[in-house]
Formats: structure tokens, sequence, C-alpha cells
């Protein structure tokens, strides 16, 4: 979801924009960091942003439900280049979703919330969670896409909430943007929870040392 | 060995923007799929009387040409860096060996 220009009051708008910021310090660091001690880590990097870029505004329609929507792309990103580069990366992929008339500048903020820090460390999360009980690899992955994907969209309704409830009704207005999303989103999670299971299986049997902790990866413990 | 591997490439590249034309144009104008983002942002629209915006606005058209375009420039970058990376080993080898 990208929450469009006119819709969040200025105080959120000012909220979203300082707790984004902050995380894209920790994100940009961190890619200094690795990329000074591989050199692999770079074009990692180039490659998932260009992933999120476009899985992100890749509208599928869901014929049963009428209705379109995207994934997100950020859990797979978190578990290929870790969680805070995927702040940078999704970042700047929504400032580009602008020009191609999707979410607002001064909503880069919230969006760069829901889907770069929400969705991604909700991925990661059930990722390491799920690989500490001893699931599959694959099995992990998948479900970081899925909770990741589902989490984005449950984060976007509760800012518009916060944003709009005029009178203590955030979590009544919460329920209510979350059943617009969940109809459309939740085939669209299970998609997620393929593509990501499939990508990280891929990489992990051709080139597993990409997914190394020690090149930022998180596939590999 | 690299014409075939252009020749999959264009293949692939010219597959792939068909399938997802052809899954735009059922999905926008045959299906009238509208998006959940556009449904949502349209309660909230409602609910906070307000006017939502965006920084462009090109109409049905040209929202799916500058869609098409990104994709474009997106999956070439992507392929070029996967490409890349996925064949890091195999070159390496190839760079010893020779």
């Amino acid at each position: 979801m990208h929450i469009s220009d006119g819709i969040l009051t200025a105080k959120w708008i000012v909220i979203w924009y300082a707790v984004a910021v902050f995380f894209l310090a920790l994100g940009a660091r961190e890619i200094k960091k690795h990329s000074q001690k591989n050199p692999e880590y770079i074009p990692k990097v180039a490659l998932m942003g260009a992933a999120v870029f476009i899985i992100s505004v890749w509208h599928l329609p869901v014929p049963v439900t009428g209705s379109s929507s995207h994934p997100i792309g950020t859990p797979l990103a978190a578990i290929l280049i870790g969680g805070f580069p995927t702040v940078v990366v999704s970042t700047i992929g929504l400032f580009f979703h602008m020009f191609l008339a999707h979410g607002g500048l001064t909503t880069i903020g919230a969006n760069t919330i829901s889907m770069g820090i929400v969705g991604t460390f909700m991925g990661l999360l059930t990722y390491k969670a799920l690989r500490g009980t001893g699931a599959r690899r694959w099995t992990a992955a998948g479900f970081a896409g899925l909770i990741g994907d589902i989490s984005t969209y449950a984060a976007t309704s509760m800012m518009l909430a916060l944003s709009l409830a005029s009178s203590g009704n955030v979590i009544g207005l919460w329920k209510v943007f979350m059943l617009g999303f969940a109809p459309t989103q939740l085939p669209l999670a299970v998609l997620e929870f393929g593509f990501t299971a499939g990508v990280v299986h891929h990489i992990a049997s051709k080139r597993p040392e990409l997914l190394k902790k020690s090149v930022g990866g998180y596939a590999l413990e | 060995m690299n014409e075939s591997f252009t020749k999959a490439v264009v293949i692939l590249w010219l597959v792939s923007v068909a399938v997802i034309s052809l899954g735009a144009y059922y999905g926008i104008s045959v299906g009238d799929l509208g998006g959940t983002d556009a449904l949502v942002e349209g309660m909230a629209v409602e609910v906070g009387k307000s006017e939502a915006s965006t920084l462009v606005s090109y109409g049905k058209l040209g929202e799916n040409i500058s869609f098409t375009l990104a994709g474009l420039f997106a999956g070439t970058l992507f392929g070029y860096y996967w490409v890349a990376l996925m064949e890091g080993n195999r070159m390496k080898k190839e760079g010893r060996d020779a």
C-alpha cells in the first residue's frame, strides 16, 4: 500500500519521517560496513533494490475478490541483504514509485515504515524464529514472506487509523481498513510465501555463500 | 553460447512483457479489477474528509506505459545483477582455468 499525499495529518507525517530517518541511518551504516568487507555485497543490494522496486508496484489481479494489489518483496530482501539495508532499498524504491503516481512525498516516511520496516523486520523475525525451531530454510523463508506481507498492510491500516481517528476509535477504524485489504491481500501473501521460499531455496542450492551472515545475508546461520 | 544466451534473454523478456501486459489489460480493462490501494485510500479520504493527491498523474494509459517502462528498466537491472551474482562461481573458475 502506498499512502498518497493529503491523507495523513501533519503530526503523523513528522513522526513517521523521524522514525524512518533513524532506520535509514542505521541501514546506510550497515551497507557501508558490509560493502567494505565484501565486494559482492553492493551488487546484491542493487539486485534486491531492483526486485523490491518492481515487486512492490507489481499489481496482480485477484479475480475472485474483484480487485488487485501487490506483494512487497522486503522479507526476501531482508533475508538476502539484512534488515536495515532493506529499509534503505525500500525507501529508494518508494521514492521512484512517486513518479509512477504511487505514494507521495509527505508519506515516504509512513510508507517506509509499513513496507520497509514493519514488513522487513516482521519477515526477518519470522524467518529467524522458524529457523530457530529447526524449520527448513524454504519453509522459514516462505512464512517470512507471508507474515511480512500481511504485517505491512496491518501497519498501513494502523497508520491510517491513527491519523484519521477522531475520538479514540483507532481499533475500529483499523479493522475497517484491514477489511478493505484482506480479501485481496491474503491470496497475494500466499504468493509471496511461494516466491520468497523459491528464491531463497534456489540461491541456497546454487550460491549458498551469498546467504552467509558475513556477507549480509541471514539465510545460512 | 553468448548468442544463444542473448536470444533466450530477449525471448524471456518479450514473453514476460506480453504476459504482464495481458494480465494488466484483463485486470484493469476487462475484469475491471481496481486496486485495493485505491479502495482503502478512498475509504480514508471519506473518513478524513481530505483529498488524496500524487506527485504526478498520467491517466490510465500513461500509467500502464510508465509501469511497463519501469518494469523493463528494473527487470534489466535485476537480470544483470542476478546473472553476475549467480554465475560468479563459474566465471571465477573459468578465469582461473584460462
